[in-house]
């Protein structure tokens, strides 16, 4: 046997397999980690649960990754993963307010500002008030400044739904803002 | 000739800078002549500059933690899927025992040797792709699914309060999600109006 041979031999050992493998997913994982968890920081409040569902993702990367094909950019691909785990975790996050019965919950008068300047903290109070899929799509191109084309491919839309969500979002972001006693005189 | 409310329509693509240039050039005209939709736009302005300047802060060192934490959860799911896995190789070589014995029986033994390194490559086969390492885990469909099956009808959302409101011995968030998998946005928000209703 020739040396070439030897040498595929030795990389399809089930050992250097793994290890091969290992890397290109930690890889994967440091080169989108900053994406991913800041798309889930303006998502939810604390770090944790930003923590939590960039972990979440990241494991369902690994799980799914022999399903990956290459017409999509990996970014854009582990972006739909993350938005699909983000929306479940916004809606299983609303149904337990009424499921829980948890009054406290219900209470939404104290952030009621009037007259206030907007900031960058009343904003992320106001787009937790639009829904998931909105605020999906405000962060993805506002925030994270993505093109329509990347954010439809990750929203599993047409272009053309993407922004018209986005309008919808934004004009809603703003009646909210409005409704919280927002004024945009200051800026 | 075109009205306020469809100049306010374009504004939040206006204000992205999305729309084509001949209707960037329309809207701006409008917005000219027109106090209202330059307030308006003025106000969208305001929001997307907040969110420019607004960026995550990032503690130092979260990928390479991120990296140890993975690894350490995707370590203890493989080292217990290995060792029902290793139990594959075992069952074929017992199997090849037996079918070797059988064929010397009945065979000559030319044709034996055939079969025995047949049943080897495979068991060297087997060997390989069920403990390599993306064969450890299974892949599960449901994580990246897009509900692109459209069941969104009132019975649907009927059948998904029914379902979170009967079924509260079940994890509650679970079978709320169950239930409301396959529901787009607009109906996933009657279901949360329908449960404000049964429950409060
Ligand atoms: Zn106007």
């Amino acid at each position: 046997m020739s040396k070439g041979n030897e040498k595929v031999k030795d990389n399809l050992k089930p050992d250097n397999v793994r290890q091969y493998n290992a890397d290109s997913f930690n890889r994967l994982v440091l080169e989108n980690q900053e994406k991913i968890y800041s798309l889930f920081r303006r998502m939810v409040t604390s770090h944790d649960e930003a923590d939590d569902l960039t972990q979440e993702t990241f494991i369902k990367v690994y799980k799914n990754l022999s399903k990956f094909r290459r017409e999509s950019a990996p970014f854009t691909w582990i972006y739909r993963i993350a938005v699909n785990t983000g929306i479940n975790y916004l809606r299983r996050q609303k149904a337990r307010q009424y499921i829980r019965l948890d009054s406290a919950d219900l209470k939404s008068g104290d952030d009621v500002i009037y007259d206030s300047e907007l900031t960058n903290s009343l904003l992320q109070k106001a787009i937790k008030k639009i829904s998931p899929k909105q605020q999906m799509v405000i962060i993805l191109r506002s925030y994270q400044g993505l093109s329509f084309k990347e954010v439809a491919y990750i929203m599993d839309s047409t272009e053309n739904a993407a922004k018209v969500n986005f309008s919808h979002a934004l004009k809603n972001l703003k009646s909210v803002l409005e409704n919280m006693g927002v004024s945009y005189e200051i800026m | 000739m075109k009205s306020c409310k469809d100049y306010e329509d374009l504004l939040p693509l206006y204000t992205s800078g999305d729309l084509s240039s001949t209707d960037h050039n329309k809207v701006s005209e409008h917005l000219k002549e027109c106090k209202e939709c330059r307030d308006y736009q003025l106000s969208l302005s305001a929001i997307t500059a907040v969110m420019k300047r607004d960026s995550v802060e990032m503690t130092p060192g979260y990928g390479a933690e991120l990296v140890v934490a993975l690894n350490g959860r995707l370590d203890r799911r493989s080292t217990w899927q290995k060792r029902l896995l290793w139990t594959i190789p075992a069952f074929a070589t017992a199997m090849a025992v037996v079918v070797i014995t059988i064929i010397s029986l009945i065979e000559t033994e030319p044709a034996g040797n055939q079969w025995v390194a047949e049943l080897n490559r495979e068991r060297d086969y087997l060997n390989f792709t069920d403990t390599g390492y993306f064969g450890e885990i299974p892949v599960d469909d449901s994580d990246i699914s897009n509900g692109d099956i459209d069941l969104s009808t009132d019975d649907l959302y009927r059948d998904a309060v029914y379902q979170i409101v009967e079924n509260p011995q079940i994890s509650e968030v679970d079978s709320y999600l169950l239930a409301t998998a396959n529901l787009d946005n607009e109906d996933f928000e009657k279901v949360i109006e329908q449960l404000k209703y049964e429950i409060l």
